[in-house]
């Protein structure tokens, strides 16, 4: 079928893309063209073919990742009503203390995107090596900073990446437990990834919710560090407790 | 949608990313991973949406460059979304004729759809589905209006040339549809 030059501007007229002035020349050049008449008549029954066949149902587990989003990461521990009263009662905000008790909505999100992200690659390491010293070295030189590399009882070493927490360089040590992927980031000291982790840890392993069904446990016995998997608490903390 | 949350609004909008995702990759578990991928990534880069009106938008944005720069089964490897695939499709009407050669020619739209260049078959779906203006698939799309407008009448183009037959059977047959 011969082609009209007009239906360039057919298609905009379509889409009510033109200037009013356009649009009467547009109308006066359809009464005047089959082809285009035509094509105008096309225009619109593919319109409500794309329409009808555009699937817009969304499956409700999807619905309820996009909320868990917003969900606040909570503390496993929480801190007891008498500490808080106490606190209180020595001029100290409860708020501070809660805040203090759990990680923030936001580094909690940032980590678990990084761990989501990190894994979703093509090749998840940087560096693919099960030797903790190796990895320890490799770390140390690219960012400046000692790195430690725990041993994680019954997760495999897969290798190790470099990230941005925070605008910060951040060693991202990436481990298979049970089938679970794990990544346990390892901050320059003093940053804002090492204060969340000893915010969360206070001196111990402790854990805190995250997004996505996430768990993110910290402990601070060699430096600050923050693992980040979906799995149990029980089963996260008890591989970063391992000296 | 004043007054509401960010994820709130990010909710509203999931139809809409569903719906160009499975169009854009044709598999419902793509089309899965990408909106999880697609999602995760809004969250992190919230603060880029500078006007919150053209929130769907720029969520398009964030999906084309999920979708570029590979989604790779991260919600697979993960099982971050479980259990079944959706809704099924719609039953056959009544008149049963007519629902068939509707369906035929929804078919063949779709057959061609896929056949024409990505950045056509996007730019068609974001103007007819998705109602967006040529201005925001410019910004979607990280070209100029020009351009825009000049995809959409290749599409187009291509749909027409490639369907007159079934258009013209389909007319014979039922007039309009």
């Amino acid at each position: 079928m011969a082609r009209c030059d007009e239906f360039d501007n057919v298609s905009a007229w379509h889409d009510g893309e033109v200037n009013p002035v356009e649009a009467t020349r547009i109308e006066a050049h359809l009464a005047s063209c089959a082809f285009c008449r035509g094509a105008a008549d096309f225009l619109a029954q593919t319109r409500q073919s794309l329409r009808r066949s555009a699937r817009a149902d969304v499956p409700a587990r999807a619905v309820q990742t996009a909320k868990s989003l917003h969900e606040p990461a909570r503390p496993r521990r929480r801190l007891a009503l008498a500490t808080l009263l106490a606190a209180a009662s020595l001029g100290v905000g409860a708020a501070l203390l809660l805040s203090r008790g759990g990680i923030a909505q936001a580094m909690a999100d940032e980590l678990v995107s990084h761990h989501l992200r990190g894994f979703a690659r093509e090749k998840p390491c940087e560096l693919d090596s099960s030797d903790p010293a190796v990895i320890a070295r490799w770390l140390s030189q690219r960012l400046g900073y000692a790195v430690t590399v725990p041993s994680m009882p019954g997760a495999k070493l897969l290798g190790a990446r470099l990230c941005q927490l925070e605008g910060d360089r951040t060693a991202a040590l990436m481990y298979m437990q049970d089938d679970k992927p794990v990544t346990v980031f390892v901050p320059r000291p003093g940053s804002s990834a090492a204060v969340a982790a000893e915010s969360l840890s206070r001196g111990e392993v402790r854990c805190a919710r995250a997004p996505l069904g996430n768990r993110i446990c910290a402990k601070t016995a060699q430096q600050p560090m923050l693992a980040v998997a979906e799995t149990s608490e029980t089963t996260l903390a008890a591989a970063l407790e391992a000296p | 949608m004043p007054g509401l949350s960010f994820v709130e609004r990010l909710v509203a909008e999931l139809p809409a990313l569903f719906r160009m995702a499975r169009k854009m990759t044709r598999s419902e578990t793509d089309a899965e991973d990408l909106v999880q991928s697609t999602v995760v990534r809004a969250m992190e880069k919230r603060d880029d949406l500078r006007n919150e009106e053209r929130m769907r938008a720029w969520l398009f944005q964030v999906q084309r460059t999920v979708l570029l720069n590979g989604v790779r089964g991260a919600a697979r490897r993960f099982e971050v979304i479980q259990g079944g695939t959706g809704a099924e499709p719609p039953e056959p009407s009544e008149d049963l004729e007519e629902e068939i050669l509707r369906r035929s020619f929804d078919d063949r739209v779709t057959h061609a759809l896929d056949a024409m260049p990505p950045e056509w078959k996007e730019a068609l779906l974001l103007r007819e589905v998705e109602e967006l203006s040529y201005e925001e698939i410019a910004s979607v799309q990280g070209s100029p209006v020009g351009t825009v407008r000049s995809r959409l009448a290749r599409a187009r183009a291509a749909l027409f040339e490639g369907l007159s037959e079934a258009n013209q059977e389909s007319a014979v047959h039922h007039g309009k549809m």
